[in-house]
Parts: structure tokens; sequence; C-alpha cells
């Protein structure tokens, strides 16, 4: 074996002192003021010109958070590289590596920073952020509910909270694991040095950081008070606040969609030699059938918000019946993105937790092919199966049946998902680690929200549970106690290739059982609100509902208990945690063939794959690769600049 | 299952056959002798899966008639029956896979063994059997009874009667009001004659509304410029409340009126009461006979 | 394998390691953890309690008048007074009428928050300043759930307007076409059981409802209509909170139910039931 004095890694690479050029000047905080001197100036310009017409503050808002989101980036750097092509120059080889971090310490995690393993922790950290906020407001409203006339919150700031509440979570389940896991521990798992466009990448992150600014400002312009769903007609009569809202929607989808665009063309032109498209980890498919999917549905969001914006700032009426619009329009256009994004969220969560199920039962994933089949089959299924939403809007009743058939004909691939978990623990060897609990906690959570589904799909119960609690407990069901558990499921089991450091266990079990009842207790209450006939979104409700509601308000604070708990196992174990073998788990993916820390560009010597990562109980595991491995001579570490013509790469000679 | 102990390499590629490998547990012993898979396991996890089952159907039974409120009309009952029936096929759903869950928790995790490591290799199955074919004829059976009921039924309730009573309905923020069309009459409340098949014809006068007369198991949205149209026949006498079911801005929790489902007669009284002629009073609360709970004929048209 | 690593782990978000697992005790921490998030919670809960209206003027507790008998039964007879501004920038009686009004934004003042005691009679005088026009629903024209007093009697459905001319009417309706607000009041859901349940509006006229001969001129604060007073009575059940608002569109957007209408604290407001 060699030793690992012989290895050149990349980020011991002494940079000239001009290397990055504008980058070096350029971190958060540069970002943060130029957006908000961007912003400013677009206040003043707008309040100067705009102020006085119909749609002034409409105007006025937009206009600012705009030059926000604009500002910012430009701040952050994320205009450099296309500004020099435009000046007909061309990033450096340096430029590169001073763009993917080297040379920065920690500080690289404030910088635009190329590294997927950056932007990767960038967006773990985020989504714990996201998740803060969001559960932050969840409580408010949790604590509104506790007695039916509550005096602790007005119905305006209520609706405010149910609002940002949504969103705040669906940014955030969204992301929260083609953020992390797709970005730091996809492309090692097909055998990749980085993401396809790392440029993009770091795109996709700071643009979603900007997005989230004008979602908290919408508490100081008047609150959105139409829901996460913003029915129009409501939201176009909403305040200001609205506007806001929808910039930050339509910053969301171009990250979102950046993002998708990079997962998918990396998974189809990175992969290592001998990485077939048969042999690709799970979670690799789940995040590719993810990312596809979510090229298909946000555009919609984006279509929707912009006309929102100009029905709301310059008097277009595509939304308002009264003249000559039509909300339905709204709700078509909004489910045509609400309903395949549900999958964007759930599709890369089970993808983590099959991994989690064959490394913990020390199987083979159980029907790997019918498992895509089943992600392709959710996918498809899944475009067109919006209307299920609008069974009692009134809209073209005659079709209530169809989208009743593609409903519940998605309740088959759907059910492939379980045959799959139950088929790769079947007569597995069962290593309940913790990430393991999360799956088995997935498992159940799933199957009661799978279940609750099928009522919602059946158009005569649907008329009964439309709008109602019901439905809140059923997709929370999913999202969090499925999704969301597949995303912490995920934490636990890639936290410490991470961050180097392996999460302590005793605290996550303590977190563990706090959130896996808290989620029965919280959500059953809901239920029992549901049936009992509580519409959604109400910040007062009939004493009938009153123990059900103190039900769910108890649960809430539970699992608020629980991921405080979750969240001082990160804490802790990423300050103090034991320091992590590269495959604590013994694990066969790419991921963990690699030493810990991951070295920048990830693999030293080019991996070449020679069979699927589940050869459990009948190959031999995988020794590990670089620099463990003996490297060959050809084989010499070599820096590609992305965006350079190849010939530049030439060599190795640095 | 036991078919793949010889095909469990299919589908892969590359990877030297390795032999001698650890695995863990006598019952993987028993799968490399060739012993037949199922035996002990699928007995195991039976006994598991019954008695959940069991419980499944009871609850399903037996809690919908204590969580729901009183249903009023026949769609309400459809609605309930609906809960139960799902319910009902769902339990031995859920159940395999809890009972599968339980069981490799309790008989596939090595005992007295270092947590710190791994254990020895579970079977390598790879899923080529028929189980994924049972699996998705089976699924797709459920879904199928699934889709038949859930069409019967909607079609049952598109039927439209003769004698039907009409009701408008008015959703604005933050306040509903119904109107009796042949009379002047316009309401808070919502009264109802029992038996006695009625159309409720919604809009608007501002935003999207939900309009949700609870216990009668229907709703659609109120959308301005637009009228939508649901039907119920209340077969039960009682109080319910029409709550709105769509966020529609600062009021939207008071957005509600009670609604009483009455005899023809207290119909009839409370019409005249709010102001109608005691003729178009009597008109609209007359009901035809009912047999058997059918208060109405198909209509023809 | 692990022990030819010769590279220091300690990578991530330039966080030094701090010694191996266990140098300080993790109950300390998650204590800390748990603690410090509390009062985060706390912090946010405290901003949006504050963020909620609350009426510089507080809340208006009813004056007794005494009791009054109905049908054999001795209730508590209590009168609440209020107006309508034109616009909540305006200052009455030295107190804001809303201080975060905004300019053309009307108001109920001087509070939106009234306090009567359970199972009581209550009477409320209006006085109406604002100019008005037509109600998307003429429902809200007509006078609904009232037993107001009228001449030592109660009767249903009435109220008592008294135009700028000085003449008083007994009305069950005024002319849906000339409304500047209503005062429509409910019970929260399930506050109040009783058949039929209490739903209280009653429309509050403006100038062309009332031929008096006078025109905008101004005799009411912010130089709106003139002055119309409107007097009604109902009974309040249980206790409970009673939502209050006015139907009238004054506000803008769609249905003029946005701005000021979806705005708590300026045409929308609570009873209490105590």
């Amino acid at each position: 074996m060699s030793t690992a004095t012989e290895i050149h890694y990349l980020e011991d690479t002494n940079l000239g002192p001009k290397a990055g050029g504008l980058y070096r000047r350029q971190n958060i905080f540069t970002g943060l003021a130029v957006g908000i001197i961007s912003g400013f100036i677009g206040w003043l310009v707008s309040h100067a010109l705009l102020q006085s017409s119909n749609w002034g503050t409409d105007m006025v808002v937009t206009v600012t958070m705009a030059s926000w989101v604009i500002g910012f980036n430009a701040g952050m750097g994320t205009f450099n590289a296309p500004f020099r092509w435009l000046r007909g120059k061309d990033q450096t080889h340096e430029d590169e590596l001073y763009a993917a971090g080297v040379s920065q310490g920690g500080w690289r995690y404030w910088k635009y920073c190329t590294d997927h393993k950056v932007v990767g922790t960038q967006y773990l950290v985020f989504v714990m952020a996201l998740f803060g906020v969001g559960g932050a407001l969840a409580m408010m409203i949790r604590t509104q509910l506790i007695t039916p006339h509550s005096t602790f919150l007005d119905p305006e700031t209520y609706n405010a909270i149910v609002t940002i509440h949504g969103m705040t979570m669906i940014i955030a389940t969204i992301i929260m694991v083609s953020g992390p896991f797709a970005n730091f521990i996809m492309p090692i798992m097909i055998g990749a040095k980085d993401m396809a466009f790392p440029r993009l990448n770091a795109m996709s992150f700071w643009v979603i950081f900007s997005a989230v600014p004008p979602l908290m400002a919408t508490f100081f312009l008047g609150g959105v008070d139409a829901g996460w769903t913003t029915y129009a007609p409501l939201s176009v009569q909403a305040p200001a606040a609205m506007d806001a809202f929808a910039i930050c929607i339509i910053t969301f989808v171009v990250s979102v969609t950046v993002a998708g665009i990079n997962t998918v063309v990396t998974i189809m032109t990175m992969r290592a030699k001998g990485m077939t498209m048969g042999r690709l980890p799970i979670f690799v498919w789940a995040s590719m059938v993810g990312g596809a999917l979510g090229l298909y549905a946000m555009p919609a969001f984006l279509l929707d918000m912009s006309m929102m914006i100009t029905d709301r700032a310059t008097g277009t009426s595509f939304f308002v019946n009264q003249v000559g619009g039509n909300g339905w329009l709204w709700e078509n256009v909004f489910w045509i993105m609400g309903h395949p994004e549900v999958y964007v969220i759930l599709i890369p969560g089970v993808g983590a937790i099959l991994e989690i199920c064959s490394t913990f039962a020390r199987k083979p994933v159980f029907a790997y092919k019918v498992a895509i089949a089943g992600f392709v089959g959710i996918a498809s299924l899944s475009i067109m199966v919006w209307a299920h939403h609008m069974f009692t809007t009134g809209w073209a009743p005659l079709l209530a049946g169809p989208f009743m058939v593609t409903t519940e004909l998605i309740s088959i691939p759907t059910g492939i998902i379980f045959l799959v978990i139950v088929g790769t623990l079947w007569k597995g060897s069962i290593w309940t680690r913790l990430p393991m609990y999360f799956a088995y906690l997935f498992l159940w959570n799933f199957i009661i929200g799978g279940v609750t589904g099928i009522y919602l799909s059946d158009v005569p119960a649907d008329q009964y549970f439309h709008g109602d609690m019901f439905v809140t407990a059923h997709f929370h069901y999913t999202l969090l106690g499925g999704a969301m558990i597949g995303a912490t499921a995920g934490v636990c089991y890639w936290f410490n290739k991470m961050t180097g450091r392996m999460l302590d266990e005793k605290i996550g079990k303590v977190a563990f059982w706090f959130i896996a009842i808290g989620i029965q207790v919280t959500y059953f209450g809901q239920f029992w609100e549901g049936f009992q006939g509580m519409p959604r979104r109400v910040a007062y409700y009939d004493p009938i509902f009153l123990h059900a509601n103190q039900m769910s308000t108890a649960g809430a604070y539970v699992l608020m208990l629980g991921w405080l708990i979750f969240l001082y196992a990160m804490i802790h174990s990423w300050r103090n945690g034991e320091i992590a073998p590269p495959n604590p788990w013994h694990a066969r993916t790419l991921e963990w063939l690699i030493p810990t820390p991951v070295p920048l560009e990830n693999f030293l010597v080019d991996p070449v794959v020679t069979e699927d990562p589940y050869g459990y109980g009948d190959t031999p595991p995988p020794g590990q690769l670089a620099p463990f491995a003996e490297p060959e001579p050809e084989r010499e570490p070599e820096l590609v600049p992305v965006g350079a013509d190849a010939s530049a790469s030439d060599g190795g000679s640095h | 299952m036991s078919s793949e102990t010889h095909d469990h390499d299919a589908g892969r590629v590359g990877g030297p056959e390795h032999d001698g490998l650890e695995h863990a547990g006598h019952e993987i012993d028993n799968y490399l002798s060739g012993k037949p898979f199922f035996s002990r396991a699928g007995g195991k996890i039976f006994i598991i899966w019954l008695p959940m089952t069991a419980v499944g159907v009871l609850i399903s039974l037996f809690l919908p008639h204590h969580i729901f409120p009183a249903l009023l009309s026949n769609q309400g009952t459809d609605v309930f029956e609906t809960m139960v029936f799902f319910s009902i096929l769902a339990a031995p759903v859920a159940a395999i896979v809890y009972a599968v869950g339980i069981y490799s928790l309790v008989a596939w995790r090595p005992k007295k063994h270092n947590m710190s490591e791994p254990p020895p290799d579970g079977a390598p199955q790879r899923g080529d059997g028929p189980l994924t074919t049972i699996w998705l004829v089976a699924s797709t059976a459920l879904v199928l009874v699934l889709l038949v009921w859930g069409i019967t039924v909607w079609s049952a309730q598109q039927v439209t009667h003769s004698n039907t009573l009409v009701v408008k309905v008015i959703g604005q923020q933050w306040a509903w009001d119904f109107q009796y069309p042949g009379t002047s009459v316009v309401s808070h409340d919502l009264m109802l004659p029992v038996n006695r098949p009625v159309e409720f014809q919604i809009t608007s006068e501002d935003i999207t509304h939900g309009f949700w007369p609870v216990n009668l198991g229907v709703q659609v949205d109120a959308n301005p410029n637009e009228v939508t149209i649901i039907r119920a026949t209340p077969d039960r006498m009682g109080k319910f409340t029409v709550r709105c079911s769509q966020l529609c801005g600062l009021y939207h929790a008071f957005m509600y009126s009670p609604g009483d489902v009455v005899s023809s007669q207290q119909f009839a009284n409370f019409l005249v009461a709010q102001g109608a002629k005691p003729a178009a009073a009597a008109r609209l609360a007359e009901t035809q006979p009912t047999i058997s709970g059918l208060s109405a004929t198909v209509a023809g048209s | 394998m692990v022990d030819t690593m010769e590279r220091a782990p300690a990578e991530p978000a330039g966080v030094e390691p701090s010694g191996p697992a266990g140098s300080r005790p993790k109950a300390v921490g998650l204590i800390a953890t748990v603690v410090v998030a509390l009062l985060l919670l706390g912090g946010i809960g405290t901003f949006f309690w504050s963020e909620t209206y609350k009426s510089p003027a507080g809340t208006e507790v009813a004056q007794s008048l005494g009791t009054i008998t109905y049908n054999g039964k001795t209730y508590q007879h209590v009168s609440l007074v209020s107006t309508t501004y034109p616009d909540s920038t305006g200052v009455v009686n030295g107190q804001p009428i809303h201080p975060s009004g905004n300019s053309g934004w009307p108001a109920y003042g001087n509070t939106n928050e009234f306090q009567v005691p359970a199972n009581s009679y209550v009477t409320m005088t209006i006085t109406q300043y604002d100019s008005g026009g037509a109600l998307n629903n003429p429902y809200f024209a007509q006078v609904h759930g009232t037993l107001s007093e009228v001449n030592g009697r109660l009767v249903p459905n009435v109220a008592q307007i008294t135009g700028p001319n000085g003449v008083t009417k007994t009305v069950s309706a005024v002319d849906p076409g000339s409304v500047g607000h209503t005062f429509t009041l409910r019970p929260a859901p399930g506050a109040n059981d009783q058949n039929p349940s209490l739903f209280v509006s009653v429309p509050l006229p403006t100038d062309t409802s009332f031929p008096t001969g006078t025109t905008n001129g101004g005799d009411g604060p912010g130089g709106g209509a003139k002055a119309y007073t409107v007097k009604f009575g109902f009974f309040v059940g249980p206790k409970g909170t009673y939502a209050w608002n006015c139907e009238f569109p004054c506000g803008l957007m769609v249905g003029n139910f946005g701005a000021v209408m979806g705005a708590y604290g300026f045409m929308a407001g609570f009873l209490h039931v105590v």
C-alpha cells in the first residue's frame, strides 16, 4: 500500500495570489450587502416611478424583491463567469480551483463554492434552518389551537403564519434530500468527481438562499392570508405580501429547476467506467426520477406565479372571475405543479430508505428493477392525477371519474415500494443502528399515509374529507412521516461521510422515540378532527373539536422536543463526535469506499465498477479505493476545468 | 421463492463468485441447503398477521360509528360505508407489511451481536421470483375493487330526481346565505325538509369559498361568476353545520351557518316565518311518498 | 486500513475538534439546546403576539342600563357605542383611531373590541360618518337577528336609524345601493348553539338612502358624510368570542374585500361575551 505522502491532494494546491479573480472578494456578506443595496435602489426607483400608478404598492414590492434576489446573487458571484465569457475571457484553471474552495478552509462554506460537497453541506444546514423556521411557525399554529377561541393570535396573523409554515416546509422538503444528499453523496455514488455543472450547483444553493428573505418579508408586508396553495382570486385580493411570496416562488423554481437539470445530467453523463444504469445505486435512480419530475412540475409554478404577479401588479385578469379570468385556471396550473411535487419530495427520500434497508438488512435491494419501475411509474402517473385536488371545486365534474382512476392506479407503483422494503428486510440480518430505526418508522408512517390517501382518492369520500383536517393529517403522514423521516434516516446514515464524525446514536435514539411518538399523537389527533368535520386553516373552532386539537397540540410539542434532541445530536456530534472511519456501515456503494473526509474531486483514482453495490451475501466486500489503493501512474489526479476546453487540462502537471 | 436459490445471480454483471461467506441465522442455512424458504417465517408471520388484521377489521367496523358526526343524508351514508369498506380492505395489506416489519425485528435480528460491527450478511435474494408478480396482481386487483366501488357510488350520486328542492347558496366573505327560489326567503340558516332531494346551486360574491354542509357528506366550492351544483337527499332529521372548507381570508373560521333537517311541516313553517307566502311554502315543502328510503323517482330528462 | 489515513479528519465548516466524545456532559448541552430553542420559540411567539392587533383604546366594556324583561325572564341590559370613520389615520379623543392606519382606510372607532356580559340584552348605537355605495349582496341591506326596542316593545329584525336631518325611522331594510358599512356579528363556531343561531347584521346607511337634503358636508371627523345614527338591540348567548365585521365592500382588489377588509382591527373585531 502506498502511503499518503505520495498522494497529491487538490485542496493542498498552492494558488497564486490572483486565483479566483472576483471570487476572492465575494462571500455571503458581499452578497447580503449588494442584495440589500440593490433592493433599496429597486425600491427607490420603483417608488419614484410607479407608486402613483393603480397598482403601485404591488409593483414596488415586486421590483424591490426581484432587485434583492438579483443583487444578492451578483454579490455572491453567480454572474462572474458568464460575464467573463461576455468579455471574451474564460475562467482559468486556478480560478476554478479557487471557486472549488481550495485554500479557503472553513470560509468556503460562506462563499460561492462549486465543490459539490460544500454545496451539499450548505444545503444540509440551510434545510435545517428552514425546518427550524417552519417548525416554529407550526408551533404557533398548534399553540393557537390549544383552546377553541384563543386570543394568542388574531385571525390575520394566524392566516399569515399558516401560509408561511406551509411554504417554508414545502421549500425545505423539496430540497431536503435533493439538496444535501443528491449533491454530496450522489456524485460519489456514481463515481463522479463533481456534478456536471458545478457552478450551476453553487448557483442553485445561493438562489434558493435568496428566495427565503422575501418569504419572511411577507410578515412585514401585511401577511399572505391565502394558505400555501394561494388560491386565486383570494391571493389576488391579498396584501402586497403576496408579491413578495410570488418572487420567492419564482426564485425558488429557478433554483430547483437548475438543480434538477444538474442532477439528471450528472447521472446521465458523469458515471464512472462500468457504472451502467443497471448498477446505479437505487438512491441515484430515485434522485434522477425526482429531479426529472421536478423539471416537469416546477415550471408550472413559475408560470402560475408570474401570472399572479401580472394580475396583481398590472391588472391582467388570468385568475379573477369578475373580470374575465377564472380561479380554476390557477387551481389547475397549481396542481399540475403540486401533485408531481409531492413525489419530487417523496421519491428521493424513498431512495434513501431503500439504500439504508439494504445496508442494514445486509441484503441486496429486493427487486431492484421493479423498484426503478415503481419510481418511474409513480412519476409518470403523478403527472396525470392533479385534478384529484379539484374533485370538490366544481370544475369539470365529468372528469372526477378519470382522475379517480389515475389516482388510485398510483397506489400500484406505491405498493411496489412497500414490496421492495419488505422484500429487502425479508430474512435479512437486521442491524438496528439509528438509520434503521428511522427506516422502520418510515414504513410505519408511510402505510398510514398511503391508506388514508385512498379514502381521499375516492370522490364520494373526498366530498366529506376535502378541505378538512383529515387531509392535513394525511399529507403530514406522507410528507413528514414518510419523506422527512426518509431524509432524517439519510442524515443518520450519511452524517459521518458528510462531517467526518459519527452521529451520536444514544442521543439520536432518544430523539427517535420522541419523534416517532410525537408524529402519531399529533396526526392521529388531526385525523380525529378530520372525522369530526373540522375545516383546515381555521384559527377558531367549534369546542366539539377540543379534545382532538389538544391531543394534536400535545403531540406537536413532543415532536418539537424530538427534533430539538435530534438537532442537539447533530450539533454535538459535529463538534465532538467520534472520528468516523471511511465505511462505518460496511456498505458497498462507492461513497463508502473513499476516505472520510472526502478529498476534493472525491476519487484520486478513477474507479472502475464491475458489479452493482448490493452483493451482500455472495460477493466479498470491496476494498477501499484511493488513497488506499495503488494509484496507476497514468491516472494521476487531474482537474478538468469545467467549461474549459479539454486540451487545457491536459497533463496533471501541477 | 425457493426458485431464487439458483437464479439469484441473474441480473448481476461481474463480481467474483465467492463461497463460504458467513450468513445470519439458521434460517439462512436452510435457505442455502435448499429447504423451503417460506416454511418457518411464513407461518410465524401469518400468526402475527392474523390478529393484526382482525383488529384492523374490528376498528374499521366500529370506530367510524364513534368518530363521525351524525350523517344525515344518503351521501353521508356513502361516505360512511366507503370508509368502512376501504378500511377493511386496507387492514390485511397494512397488517402484512407491519407483520413482516415486526417479525424482522424479532427473528432476523442477530442476538448477542456487537452493534458496532455489522452482522453477517443476509440471504442474497434479488427478488427475481414470482413474488413481485403476485404482489402486482394482488395490488391491481385491490385497486380495481376500490375503483369499481368508487365509480358505482359516484355514478349513483349523479342520478337526478324529480321533485328536487332547489336551494341557492351564496357565499361571500364571511357568511353564507340561502335562497329558496319560489319564495322571497333569504336565510342565514339552512333549513331542509327530510327525505326530499335537494339541489344546491352555489355561487360566490367575491372569492372562492367551500360550501360544506358537513353532515350531508357533500361539498363543492363556491366560485364567483360560476354556479356549481351538488345534490343530496337528507334522510334523517337533525342539526348540522355548514362550514367553509376553502380558506377565504380573515374570518374563514367564522364562516359557517347552522343547518337543520326538519319535517316538511316544520320546513313550511320556517319559510312562512321568514316571509314566504303559505302556498309557496307548502309547495316547496311537499315531499313525495317515500318507499324504503328512496324518496324520488329517477328523472327521465 | 483506517489507520493509514493521515489527514486531519476535522474539516467541516471550520469547526475545530474539541476533544473526544463525551468530554462535556451531554445532558448539559442537550438541556441548553432545548432551552435556547424554547427561548427562541418564545421570542417568535411574543413577536407574533405583539403583531396581533390590539386597539390603543382597549376593550370597550358595555355600560349597564339596568335590566330588561322579555318573555317573562329578566336579563341584564347593557349598551355599546361605536363609530365608523372614513379614515383610520384620524385622532379621536386624543387616541389614534388605528395606530397603523393607512390613509383612505375606514375604520370602526375608538376600538374594535367590545365586552358584554353573557346572556344579556345589548343595545348598540353606531354613528356612521363614512360615505358608501352598493353592497355585493343586497342581503346585508336588511336588518337580521336584532330585537330592537321600539316604543317600549322588542321588535325583531328592525333598527332605528336617525338621519342627518334628525328624523328617526324604524326600518327593516335600507337601500342596498347606498350603504356605508354594516355591523355583522356571529359567534365563534359552536359558541352559541341556540336556535335560530345568533346572527346579527345591521346596515349603516349613507347619504342617498335617506333623502335628507344634506350632502357630504363633512360634519364627521375626517370630512366624511353627514352622520347617521343606527340603534338596535340583540340578545347575546353564553360566554365566548363573537366576531363582527363589515360586509360592505369598502376595501380594494377582488370584490373590494382586500386591503382594509382583510386587515384585522379596522372593519373587523371581536365581541367578548364574558
